[in-house]
């Protein structure tokens, strides 16, 4: 399915969970939060949530900074 | 544990909180993180790039023990954008700590207190330990520790500005007035800084700029633990005070003596 | 009421320097930046009494600090000095046959303009302990009727609800003062015999109420002579601090009423001087430098002269301990308790302008009433 990942094209491979898109991304799930469509999902939530299709995805870690 | 440092429900040893941002390379500014004995140690929120895996900081700092990330939610321009950056936070580093900085004004980076007053009222409802950066205004202390936040964190200048304590008679007020730890944040410039604001009965301080633009920043770091440890013993120890000289011009108690009756 | 005493009551660690500070200790306490219960301890002791002139000018200095060279005024108004309770030492207590009366809101009004044409802006409104005929209704109206004549009125009350002050604050009332006349509840107990006066808890924990209900500061105090007085200070100074903490836009002032001889029996268990009174206030403003000091007409002419401005900031004037005495020439009820300064408010003024310091009859607090205070209550 197509989605927008970080403001980019993506096309997801997979079935639409999150930790697939996480791996196809080679982001490492327990280092990443995720926000669709500007909703912040919990990690407790990740198991049932299925990405659709143009879906807006935001995947934020932690940096230098602050 | 003696002497600890109190926040939300935890209690911490060092009283020297690190910012991770301006330093040159992830090594030194790990060295840094180490030599300063940091436990709590600020992070920024950024998106993740398959193109530079580096920039993910917890690999790095999951290498040092018992280190306590806390979110800064830097970048958020007004409240609603903070609360959805410190939620993002807690999924990463999983503690309920997180610095709301709010500063919409990008020459300056004064914190907004409005809008971080009501950042921290949702955070708070939200069961995180909210360490706002704050203008160092007794009332809005007090408002935010009214609030529910963990500590207050006012700032001794502006950031970037060097300008050192430039707030010192206000961080007295707020520091006797508190009744969360105050955490002094921005402006320090030098350990000796550091040393004053522990020995005026602060309870911690947040450096960054001064250790990451060092020219040995792991030296640096080391100083201002040393630094902060000697002013909070100071303050432990009971400062001698300034000596003052109270001329009296004419006897104000004469007026005690007729007492007969 | 309520069993369990807050932890600040106990001021136990603090005794040994009330008791024995040193010189060097006093020295330091003077020079502490933030003084705090530590410092206040000490300046009680009998080698900060040995420096009282030091103490005195510090005293000064801080008052012309916080207060500028002015002294604030009040006239005491007493409502009603019916009452059910039995206090050993109040000339108003119930089983004392004195002269009783209730002002009606004619006599009010004629009280009050009496006072207003001395020059008085600020009434402090007196009764006895809770009763039917004279209870929360009866001091809310006083209240609503001298708001729309003086810019501060106060309350010096029967312990009341949270939601009884709020009606208060609602009516115009701007200050609550209570005395705990003593923190310790076993002399608490031994003075206060019967009546809701009796219920040592109760009335602990009213200027908290005072203040959760919305009135802008309390006023406190202990009535020195009817307990050992440094315990009983040292717990009215942690009362105060603590106050401060939870209601940190609430002010907080202190009286110091002192037993005095009444026509009549009570004799202080533990008299006070008036050294030891000075002391006490010097030892207050140099600990609380910006808290509202407050000294009654019960003290002599002399003691007031010298002590105005020194510490104490505020002070009553021409003052009438009867029901009723301002407008009409002879009182309508007995006296609660002797008054020494019998001095008019011109005369008064005079001296405090021969001391340089300006007597202030207002301060501006009304003008930023909301508006549901300045309409006077239509009720009789």
């Amino acid at each position: 399915m197509n989605l927008a990942v970080n403001g980019s094209p993506h096309i997801h491979q997979g079935r639409g969970t999150v930790v697939e898109l996480l791996e196809e991304l080679k982001a490492v799930p327990a280092m990443t939060a995720i926000m669709i469509n500007g909703e912040v999902v919990r990690r407790s939530r990740w198991e049932a949530v299925r990405l659709a299709e143009g879906d807006e995805v935001e995947l934020i870690v932690a940096a230098a900074g602050g | 544990m003696e002497d600890g440092l109190r926040l939300g429900d935890r209690v911490f040893r060092s009283r020297l909180l690190l910012g991770t941002g301006k330093f040159s390379s992830a090594e030194i500014m790990l060295a840094a993180v180490r030599a300063s004995g940091a436990e709590l140690v600020t992070v920024a929120l950024r998106r993740f790039n398959r193109e530079r895996p580096d920039d993910d900081i917890r690999g790095p700092l999951a290498s040092l023990d018992g280190i306590v990330l806390v979110p800064n939610t830097s970048g958020a321009m007004n409240a609603r954008e903070a609360v959805r950056a410190a939620l993002l936070g807690r999924e990463i580093t999983g503690s309920p700590f997180v610095k709301l900085e709010i500063h919409p004004n990008p020459h300056h980076l004064m914190p907004d207190p409005i809008e971080t007053y009501q950042a921290a009222l949702t955070l708070v409802r939200e069961g995180f330990f909210v360490l706002p950066y704050m203008p160092a205004d007794p009332v809005l202390a007090r408002r935010l520790e009214d609030a529910g936040c963990a500590a207050v964190m006012p700032l001794g200048s502006a950031i970037g500005s060097g300008q050192g304590l430039a707030t010192f008679s206000m961080l007295r007020m707020i520091i006797r007035d508190a009744g969360v730890p105050v955490i002094v944040d921005a402006g320090l410039r030098s350990p000796s800084e550091a040393a004053a604001v522990m020995e005026m009965g602060g309870e911690a301080v947040l450096v960054n700029s001064a250790i990451a633009a060092a020219e040995n920043p792991a030296l640096m770091a080391e100083a201002f633990a040393t630094a902060v440890k000697a002013g909070r013993q100071a303050r432990r120890a009971g400062l001698m005070p300034r000596s003052e000289t109270a001329a009296a011009t004419s006897p104000l108690t004469a007026f005690l003596a007729g007492e007969g009756a | 009421m309520s069993t369990a005493l807050p932890f600040w009551l106990d001021v136990s660690r603090w005794l040994p320097l009330a008791r024995g500070a040193d010189r060097r200790m006093v020295r330091r306490a003077l020079a502490a930046a933030e003084p705090g219960i530590r410092e206040f301890a000490i300046l009680l002791s009998p080698a900060a009494g040995a420096e009282l002139e030091v103490l005195a000018a510090h005293a000064q200095a801080l008052t012309r600090r916080h207060f500028g060279r002015t002294i604030s005024l009040y006239a005491p108004l007493y409502l009603s000095n019916y009452c059910p309770a039995e206090c050993t030492y109040c000339g108003f207590a119930s089983d004392r046959h004195v002269r009783r009366h209730k002002l009606t809101r004619a006599e009010l009004d004629s009280e009050s303009t009496a006072l207003k044409r001395l020059g008085l802006e600020e009434v402090l409104l007196l009764t006895g302990d809770r009763l039917a005929t004279a209870g929360y209704e009866f001091v809310r109206d006083g209240i609503a009727h001298s708001a729309s004549r003086f810019h501060n009125v106060a309350a010096e009350v029967f312990a009341m609800t949270e939601a009884e002050y709020a009606g208060l604050a609602a009516a115009g009332c701007t200050s609550v003062t209570l005395y705990q006349e003593t923190y310790d509840p076993t002399r608490y107990a031994l003075l206060h015999l019967s009546g809701p006066k009796a219920d040592y808890g109760w009335r602990l924990d009213a200027p908290a109420r005072a203040l959760a209900g919305g009135v802008r500061s309390v006023g406190l105090g202990v009535l020195l002579g009817l307990s050992e007085p440094v315990e009983d200070v040292l717990r009215l100074f942690r009362h105060a601090v603590w106050l401060r903490r939870q209601f940190w836009g609430g002010g907080v002032a202190i009286s110091f009423p002192r037993l005095r001889p009444q026509a009549g029996d009570y004799a202080a268990e533990f008299p006070v001087s008036e050294r030891t009174l000075a002391q006490i206030v010097f030892a207050f403003r140099i600990a609380m430098p910006e808290a509202p000091l407050v000294l009654s007409t019960r003290e002599s002419a002399r003691f007031r002269d010298g002590i105005a401005g020194v510490g104490i900031s505020k002070m009553s004037v021409a003052s009438r301990t009867t029901v009723g005495g301002y407008a009409e020439s002879t009182a309508l009820s007995s006296p609660q308790f002797e008054i020494d300064d019998r001095r008019g408010v011109e005369e008064f003024c005079a001296m405090l302008r021969a001391k340089g310091l300006q007597p202030v009859f207002k301060n501006w607090d009304a003008v930023y009433r909301e508006p549901q205070c300045q309409t006077s209550s239509a009720s009789t």
